[in-house]
């Protein structure tokens, strides 16, 4: 159980932060997307596999959280515990929270995680064509919230 | 500089709280799963302060007995309490004033406290309207497509008091008027103002009224603005009146009414009256106001008189679904036929006689329905004068073991949805939710979806929720107009929800915008085929894919492309014959994606003859042109390799180039070309053959 929390809740976490832009909901999910884990007894052929059940089972939780009422319109992001070293990085990373929540997690997985398009459409259940669609118009909001000098 | 590196390098300094860790596995160990979660954050106090409620002629007005000091140490009395209870509490998410004041209303209605966030439903407003004796002020305004609650504070300027409010202005109510010109003729009728006790508030009352749509057109219907006029108007002679007119955009309207349709079926539409009701009558609306239901105008030919209908509704906290249900029939242009209101009995009758009508019905909750908690059934009966019924139970065994909750499709800002904004999209995805837990025997789920006689492509996934994939089905590639692509899939009963995923491909339609229908019924598939669970959405679409501008292509036939003059006649000699094809495209705009691929067919006395564009390559009756430059004056020359038939009299050989648009998805463009359909753009040129000496 350790090995398996130490490996990945720094990014089940932060993928649950991104979408539900607080601490204290991000680690609800954590918490349950663990328990989740921890329940189904499930054994995996791979890594990667692993990682895109946790990564698609957090995208549910923070789903189903934010389809509540209290989430289903604009809810600040709370910035207790982060740390901004410049004025353009925080406003880079106000910009990117402020999408909306579909857009700014095919963000977090594209950019941050690094996952190639294919693996983001399995992790939040959508096409190949609607998540490149989706990143194309995060980048378009991006570029209108932070000016043409944004960087992609 | 801004990079997105720098947001992944804040992200990076987010900490994972490190006593999380040994209290999961801790909980993991004990077996412990929690399902809820400790969720924290927005506190909302649920103690709020009675208040008086008067409802009149659907236009009800509320008076606050709270000052606003009283509100304000409520709303801090709820955090502190919040607080006590939870260690971490976050920042309190205020609410807007709308928001505030329709929990009070709702709460005062049903004199159970409302928790509802309305949050996002409504607007706040500031317009002022008044006169030398009395300032009224819209607020704000919340509601969905039907039914509108305006809030509004009275100000007596002179110390008046509220009955002296009420001689002056007995009625009150509002009018919604689109820039248009349209007037939502439900809207224009005012209701007494109520002879109630009031409280004041540093002198000022708060009220609330409600705005009905009748008309059957939704309010946001292509996000026009609005024009409300809070109308009030006195008895003296002449009427007096507070001027004034709130323009606001109806942007804050929520499209969930339109996305929420569900099929129940019409209390017209039982066996009696089948031939008389030639239309389906199936529009119902289903948001946390209330429930509405509109019908495609029909010739009621109905002859027995009354009819009653009686609609019931199972959802928890919603007591008195219809206390202020209301049904309109209008005749096709809007204008009312008549009105009927029911009380907390829950019936209503309609006379229908003779006449071409749509039916309007408002049934509006005492409680916001909150689809998180819970499932919404109606049903309803009709029966005729003498009494005969025709019960129409939406609900029934496969309803009670199977729900569904549809989530909302992509859209874009102004709420329309696009099926094709970029090169490589041309598809919507739509996905329902579906709770089979209680389902006991197989489950069939069938599909169908059409775009107005120009069929749809889809496949339809269903999923368990680690993605597993339980059943699939493809609508395939062949497309044909005027066909409804009808699809099932079969399912075992499921321990958890599973998600059905329906990918829509629209087939190419050059039209400005089309209504997009998808539907879905589960049923278990028994002989008694238990009653049918339905969804059905209907979302209008934008096609920004259709093409626009004006096109000029230009073409010839040449037999040698050093020498481009257009080939008139010519001679067959052995082997291929070679002709060179030089096309050109101008005049559009390759911004807006407006590219085309351009197909090629040989036609010898219009029998279509195989060809190549290389000596070698494979011959066949249809060839693709490819690297074709774009919007650019030069031409391209194409040598064509055709096995001309030679003959004993001359003939006529012809190239025909189809242009057919990019934005065809690209396994449909041959067959689009073949078709010849009317958006394809079509050119020939033709030389004689010679006949063989």
């Amino acid at each position: 159980m350790e090995r398996i929390y130490d490996k990945y809740h720094e990014s089940v976490y932060r993928l649950a932060f991104a979408y539900c832009k607080n601490r204290a909901d991000a680690e609800d999910i954590t918490s349950d997307v663990f328990l989740k884990r921890f329940a189904s007894n499930k054994t995996f052929d791979s890594d990667s596999y692993e990682t895109a059940w946790m990564m698609r089972v957090t995208v549910n939780l923070a789903k189903d959280l934010l389809r509540s009422f209290r989430y289903r319109f604009s809810v600040p992001l709370e910035t207790a515990n982060l740390i901004f070293e410049s004025p353009e990085e925080s406003e880079v990373y106000r910009a990117v929270m402020d999408l909306p929540a579909k857009y700014r997690s095919v963000i977090h997985l594209y950019y941050y995680e690094g996952y190639p398009v294919a693996e983001i459409a399995q992790i939040v259940g959508r096409s190949e064509t609607a998540v490149q669609t989706q990143l194309y118009r995060a980048r378009k909001l991006l570029k209108k919230a932070l000016g043409e000098e944004m960087e992609l | 500089m801004k990079k997105i590196q720098q947001y992944c390098k804040v992200t990076d300094r987010i900490e994972h709280d490190p006593a999380c860790k040994e209290e999961v596995i801790a909980m993991a160990k004990r077996n412990e799963i929690r399902t809820g979660g400790k969720r924290r954050g927005f506190a909302v106090g649920t103690a709020v302060a009675a208040a008086l409620l008067a409802v009149n002629g659907g236009v009800g007005y509320l008076l606050y007995t709270g000052s606003r000091a009283q509100e304000n140490s409520m709303v801090a009395t709820g955090e502190i309490s919040e607080m006590s209870n939870l260690a971490e509490q976050q920042p309190c998410v205020a609410q807007p004033g709308y928001a505030a004041m329709m929990q009070r209303y709702y709460t005062a209605k049903s004199g159970t406290p409302c928790d509802f966030d309305f949050t996002g439903w409504g607007t706040e407003c500031n317009y002022v309207y008044a006169d030398e004796d009395w300032r009224v002020t819209l607020t704000g305004i919340t509601g969905c497509d039907w039914i509108l609650y305006y809030f509004y504070d009275v100000e007596p300027l002179s110390g008046q008091t509220w009955e002296e409010f009420q001689q002056v202005f007995p009625t009150v109510g509002m009018r919604v008027v689109r820039v248009d010109g349209f007037h939502y003729e439900g809207t224009n009728e005012t209701s007494t103002m109520p002879d109630q006790a009031h409280e004041t508030d540093h002198g000022v009352w708060h009220c609330c009224g409600k705005a009905g749509n009748t008309t059957g057109r939704p309010f946001s219907e292509d996000g026009v603005t609005l024009e409300f006029t809070v109308h009030m108007s006195g008895s003296a002679d002449p009427a007096q009146e507070l001027g004034g007119m709130a323009s606001i955009k109806t942007d804050f309207l929520r499209p969930f009414g339109q996305l929420a349709h569900t099929d129940i079926p019409c209390p017209y539409g039982g066996d009696e009256y089948a031939s008389a009701v030639p239309q389906a009558l199936d529009l119902w609306s289903i948001t946390p106001f209330g429930v509405f239901y509109t019908c495609e105008p029909f010739a009621s030919g109905l002859t027995q008189g009354s009819h009653v209908t009686h609609f019931g509704l199972d959802q928890p906290g919603i007591s008195h679904a219809f206390e202020e249900a209301q049904v309109a029939l209008e005749d096709k242009n809007g204008k009312t036929l008549d009105t009927y209101a029911i009380s907390e009995d829950s019936y209503y009758g309609v006379l229908a006689e003779g006449d071409t009508a749509v039916a309007v019905t408002f049934l509006m909750f005492d409680h916001p329905w909150d689809p998180e908690k819970g499932e919404l059934a109606i049903y309803s009966e009709a029966f005729d004068s003498d009494g005969t019924v025709s019960r129409e139970d939406s609900r029934g065994d496969a309803e009670e073991k199977v729900q569904i909750r549809m989530d909302e499709p992509e859209k874009d800002d102004d709420g329309e949805i696009y099926w094709t904004e970029t090169e490589d999209s041309s598809e919507m995805t739509f996905s329902y939710e579906i709770d089979m837990s209680k389902a006991d025997r197989k489950q069939i789920i069938d599909i169908t979806a059409d775009e107005g006689g120009v069929p749809i492509r889809f496949t339809a996934e269903v999923k368990n929720f680690s993605a597993e994939i339980l059943g699939t089905v493809e609508s395939g590639q062949e497309v044909k107009t005027e066909q409804v692509n009808s699809y099932s899939i079969g399912l075992e009963p499921q321990d958890t929800p599973v998600k059905l995923v329906l990918h829509l491909q629209p087939y190419w339609s050059n039209a400005e915008s089309f209504t997009l229908n998808t539907n879905f019924t589960v049923h278990d598939g028994s002989e008694a085929d238990a009653p049918a669970q339905k969804m059905r959405s209907s979302v209008r679409v934008h096609n920004k894919a259709r093409l626009s501008g004006t096109y000029t292509f230009g073409l010839g036939l040449y037999d040698d492309p050093e020498c481009k003059e257009t080939l008139e006649q010519f001679t067959c000699g052995e082997g291929d014959t070679v002709l060179y094809l030089s096309t050109q495209t101008t005049g559009h705009d390759t911004a807006k994606g407006e590219t085309y691929s351009i197909y090629v067919k040989v036609k010898q006395d219009d029998e279509e003859i195989p060809f190549s564009l290389t000596p070698d390559g494979e011959k066949k009756t249809m060839q693709l042109i490819e690297d074709l430059p774009q919007g650019d004056l030069s031409a391209t020359v194409t040598p064509v390799y055709a096995a001309l038939n030679a003959k004993d009299s001359d003939s006529k050989v012809r190239v025909e180039v189809y242009y057919v648009p990019d934005v065809i998805p690209a396994d449909h463009k041959r067959e689009t070309a073949e078709e010849g359909f009317e958006y394809v753009h079509f050119q020939k040129a033709e030389a004689t053959l010679l006949k063989e000496n």
